[in-house]
């Protein structure tokens, strides 16, 4: 009898209904009318700018405390494109030295042009963007290309060079720039009472020849500086 | 008195303080602008070093000479490691007393065959990793390797040849070039890599 009951107002028909069935079904119908009611009375949508504003300072806070964490602060572009390596010593503050397909820099200041030749002309801006272009991504150039490509040559003019001489190894403006900033070094750390290490970060193009690294390297020692640290793109694979 | 504008949507509490909703724009606006700034010069690689010592020009020759300060030590080393890249391949040096008749060994360019089956002509970097290891296994004490170049031989060959010096892998032979540059370095009980030659001079062939 109770189960028969049930399914009549199961079913929503009010016909054959008790009092208290109706009275049961009504409360239904007013509670779901409520619900709907406090439905429709909800604010308009409004942006919640606070936990977005959470997450951008959490990012702003990880990017600062990297990037001022990093001595070397590479930033690499069409004329700089770090040699790959699986070497796994991290980089220490010390006076940075710049080669780049265009000129060497040291502490962010250009100190020397570095000259292209290829084929016997000048390299053109385009030549050098894409000799960088099929450095990254190989597969991007065609056979000839890469082989008309690998003919460029980056060297420092003589008039550079001590004595203008072009077998000579040491570049006198690099030199003096070092030295500059070697005294100002020693001095600092004179004062602090730390020792001077002679450190310095050499932070090369993948396409710079072995003489002008040689040149670079053999100038900076005579600028006291004779601990080098190469700054490489640290990858799995050699 | 009546409030000025800015006070309108505050609430009293009842005890005389005033509360009001921070409005946030304004930083939105500097973060907003601070990370793509920031992101800009962010350096998305894993910028590590590799230290070397400075150059003894004229090491050919057989007497080491200026900017470098190599160690007495280095100096009096009995082996005298040296690798050389060239055109043509590399070439591994001895002290000819010490090491005898293999004192001089050439190891040429070779042709690979990539994953995708194409043939690439290239410096014979397995072939120097197991000469390096057989050198080591005869002179376990010796930790310094000279490297130098030909005058136009690229900074990134140089560098991939530094790497060959290093570090022992997982094997000490290697064939294909698939494996080796795939290959693990060796871990010691501390979890450090296991070093070959780590201390790398650069030499200058006068």
């Amino acid at each position: 009898m109770a189960d028969d009951r049930d399914e009549k107002v199961g079913d929503g028909t009010t016909e054959n209904m008790s009092a208290a069935d109706l009275l049961v079904q009504m409360r239904r119908e007013a509670k779901a009318a409520a619900v709907k009611a406090e439905r429709r009375k909800v604010e308009p949508f409004q942006f919640g700018f606070t936990s977005l504003l959470d997450a951008l300072v959490v990012l702003l806070m990880f990017l600062l405390v990297t990037i001022s964490a990093d001595p070397l602060n590479v930033k690499m572009d069409e004329r700089l494109l770090l040699a790959r390596s699986t070497s796994d010593f991290e980089p220490k503050d010390a006076i940075p030295i710049l080669i780049k397909k265009g000129f060497i820099a040291v502490d962010d200041k250009e100190v020397v042009r570095v000259d292209c030749k290829m084929q016997g002309g000048v390299c053109s801006d385009a030549d050098v963007q894409n000799r960088t272009k099929c450095d990254q991504n190989p597969k991007q150039c065609t056979a000839d290309e890469r082989n008309r490509l690998k003919t460029m040559s980056f060297f420092v003019d003589k008039s550079y060079k001590e004595d203008a001489d072009e077998n000579s190894f040491l570049i006198v403006p690099l030199q003096k720039a070092l030295e500059e900033l070697v005294k100002s070094e020693q001095e600092e750390n004179r004062e602090l009472k730390r020792e001077f290490k002679g450190l310095v970060n050499i932070i090369a193009d993948r396409a710079i020849p072995f003489r002008l690294i040689a040149e670079v390297v053999h100038t900076a020692g005579t600028a006291q500086l004779s601990n080098m640290r190469f700054a490489i793109i640290k990858v799995s694979n050699r | 008195m009546p409030l000025p504008k800015y006070l309108d949507d505050e609430e009293d509490d009842g005890s005389g303080w005033r509360y009001a909703d921070v409005d946030l724009k304004p930083m939105m606006s500097i973060v907003c602008v601070l990370i793509p700034m920031l992101m800009f010069s962010f350096s998305f690689f894993e910028i590590k070093v590799q230290p070397v010592g400075a150059p003894k020009v004229g090491f050919m020759g057989g007497t080491a000479k200026g900017s470098g300060t190599a160690t007495p030590e280095e100096l009096k080393a009995p082996l005298n490691l040296t690798v050389i890249v060239n055109e043509s391949g590399f070439r591994i040096k001895m002290t000819q007393e010490v090491v005898g008749p293999d004192s001089d060994q050439k190891i040429d360019k070779k042709t690979f065959s990539t994953a995708d089956g194409e043939k690439v002509e290239d410096y014979d970097y397995p072939e120097l990793y197991n000469r390096l290891v057989e050198i080591k296994k005869k002179f376990p004490e010796e930790t310094s390797v000279n490297v130098g170049a030909e005058t136009h031989i690229t900074w990134e060959v140089v560098a991939r040849t530094m790497d060959a010096t290093r570090s022992l892998l997982r094997k000490e032979k290697y064939t294909s070039l698939d494996e080796y540059t795939n290959a693990f370095e060796q871990m010691d009980d501390q979890g450090k890599p296991k070093r070959l030659f780590p201390n790398v001079v650069f030499v200058v062939a006068e």
